[in-house]
């Protein structure tokens, strides 16, 4: 059970037209996540993490190679964090947080009540009646990640879903997320060029090269201390050391 | 609370109206040219009044508002689900296109004459004729918002596995909303035209039918009386339609959001 494999990248190649040249975007990528398992892809801006995010939300097609995903946890739910929030204009705050468990056919009156205490625990309350229009790029970002989160996805894709938030809000949530998460088992892909975002949430870490992206390299964070706290993990030795490697091989890749 | 602005803006409006109807009036008495091509205000007043107490003036009014309402509604109706229903379908869309340009394009008056013969000369054929006039510009809007709806929002809904009619009614219809509404405004005029026409074709009744039988007398004031009554049934379509855009957010709440989170 634990070693099932939920999302597959196997020789995943994009190449996109520019002025009528081939441009190869990502060069033969493949890599396994597991069951409940959170894989974080780090790397430097503009290097393909989005669109191999996309790749394997299904969203864009492949050039070459294919993505796999578990058919029975594909057809209990899929949800997808965008780096914009992409929240629907005419929707309330509480109504945007609902529309992924409509998709989903799971709105009822306890949902419905779990979304209130997700509101109130993401520091949006009071907010639940104001339209995006009203609402900063944080904000806006938190409903998208309760949108998702309330969709009851098995498998999540999350593309930088914290970039609008500030530092000390960003660890906030970066503890919150990371114990949602692993509280309901959701097989996570998650992008990001934060570093440390990525030693603290990763079980796994992808490191990417700048384009055309393929991977540098792969890490196991142990940490020794505070893997369930954002600040206290930094106390752990692993952290600072790990930092160091993913640094380097960002800047070599 | 009356804003002072608001006071003054209704005074410079009636002050305005007074001085037209002053010049009208002395035009009017001072020219018998004037006087037989626009009559006089007063005259005009007086030919309304004899309309409405001896010609059954609400009467034709009401036959032609409900001509053009009627045909309003049929066209939008059709028009508005036709153009975003062709959303599921790009290559269906893009097949049609020309159709529908050419088809657009067409002065649809020139199929007046037609319309005798497929729909009579009674109420129905001014329907018919108000619903073909303003079913083309309902299509088109309704067409171009669905096609408008981001890619992003699509995305998101996508990802999240939604179904084609979960991201129809969900993101694409309340996007296109305003696209629909700015469509109605546009038609009130067209609809009210093409019930016209259709007077004008053919009709023992209607406002239509009372300006064309007062210019072939001509009593031309009498077909300004009659005309006044069109700028009044104008003035109410528009209300109505101003009305619906005024409330495009319950519409929209009501159409894409469940009940236990609706507003």
């Amino acid at each position: 059970m634990a070693d099932c494999v939920d999302v597959r990248a196997i020789n995943l190649t994009k190449v996109f037209e520019r002025d009528g040249k081939p441009l190869t975007v990502i060069d033969n990528v493949s890599f396994e996540v597991k069951r409940g398992e959170l894989v974080a892809i780090v790397g430097p801006s503009g290097c393909g993490k989005t669109t191999l995010l996309r790749i394997l939300a299904g969203l864009v097609k492949p050039t070459s190679g294919e993505v796999v995903l578990d058919p029975e946890r594909e057809q209990s739910g899929v949800a997808l964090i965008p780096q914009s929030a992409v929240l629907l204009p005419w929707r309330t705050l509480l109504q945007n947080a609902t529309l992924g468990m409509e998709i989903a056919g799971r709105c009822s009156a306890a949902a419905l009540e779990r979304v209130h205490s997700r509101i109130e625990a993401f520091g949006l309350m009071g907010f639940e009646n104001s339209l995006p229009e009203e609402l900063s790029g944080g904000m806006a970002q938190r409903v998208a990640v309760i949108r998702a989160l309330e969709s009851q996805p098995r498998i999540l894709f999350c593309d930088e879903p914290f970039s609008a938030i500030d530092f000390v809000g960003r660890l906030d949530l970066n503890t919150r997320f990371k114990y949602m998460c692993v509280v309901q088992g959701i097989t996570t892909v998650f992008v990001t060029h934060n570093i440390e975002e990525a030693i603290f949430l990763g079980d796994k870490i992808i490191v990417m090269s700048s384009r055309p992206a393929h991977i540098v390299s792969n890490y196991r964070p142990q940490l020794s201390v505070g893997s369930d706290d954002a600040v206290e993990c930094r106390r752990s030795p692993e952290f600072a050391d790990l930092f160091q490697r993913i640094w380097r091989d960002l800047k070599n890749g | 609370m009356v804003r002072p602005h608001f006071i003054r803006i209704t005074f410079l409006q009636i002050l305005f109206c007074l001085i037209v109807i002053a010049a009208w009036e002395c035009a009017g008495r001072e020219s018998s040219r004037v006087f037989f091509e626009i009559g006089t205000p007063l005259v005009t007043l007086r030919e309304f009044f004899h309309l409405l107490f001896q010609e059954h003036l609400l009467k034709h009014f009401l036959i032609t508002g409900s001509e053009a309402a009627v045909g309003l509604i049929i066209g939008t109706v059709i028009g508005t689900s036709a153009g975003l229903s062709l959303w599921y379908s790009r290559s269906l869309a893009l097949a049609a296109r020309p159709f529908i340009v050419a088809v657009a394009t067409l002065p649809i008056f020139a199929f007046a004459p037609l319309m005798i013969v497929w729909f009579g000369i009674g109420w129905g054929m001014k329907v018919a004729l108000a619903a073909f006039s303003t079913v083309f510009v309902a299509f088109d809007q309704a067409y171009r918002g669905a096609n408008l709806t981001s890619s992003d929002r699509i995305e998101v809904l996508t990802a999240m596995r939604a179904t084609p009619t979960q991201i129809f009614t969900k993101a694409v219809v309340p996007g296109a909303i305003d696209w629909v509404l700015s469509s109605m405004r546009l038609n009130v005029g067209f609809g009210l035209l093409g019930a016209f026409i259709g007077e004008f074709i053919a009709a023992d009744r209607g406002l239509g039918y009372l300006i064309l039988r007062a210019s072939g007398l001509y009593n031309i004031p009498r077909a300004l009386a009659a005309a006044f009554g069109i700028t009044v049934l104008a003035f109410l379509l528009n209300g109505v339609a101003w009305y619906i855009e005024l409330h495009r957010r319950s519409l929209v709440q009501l159409i894409s959001v469940p009940r236990i989170v609706r507003r």
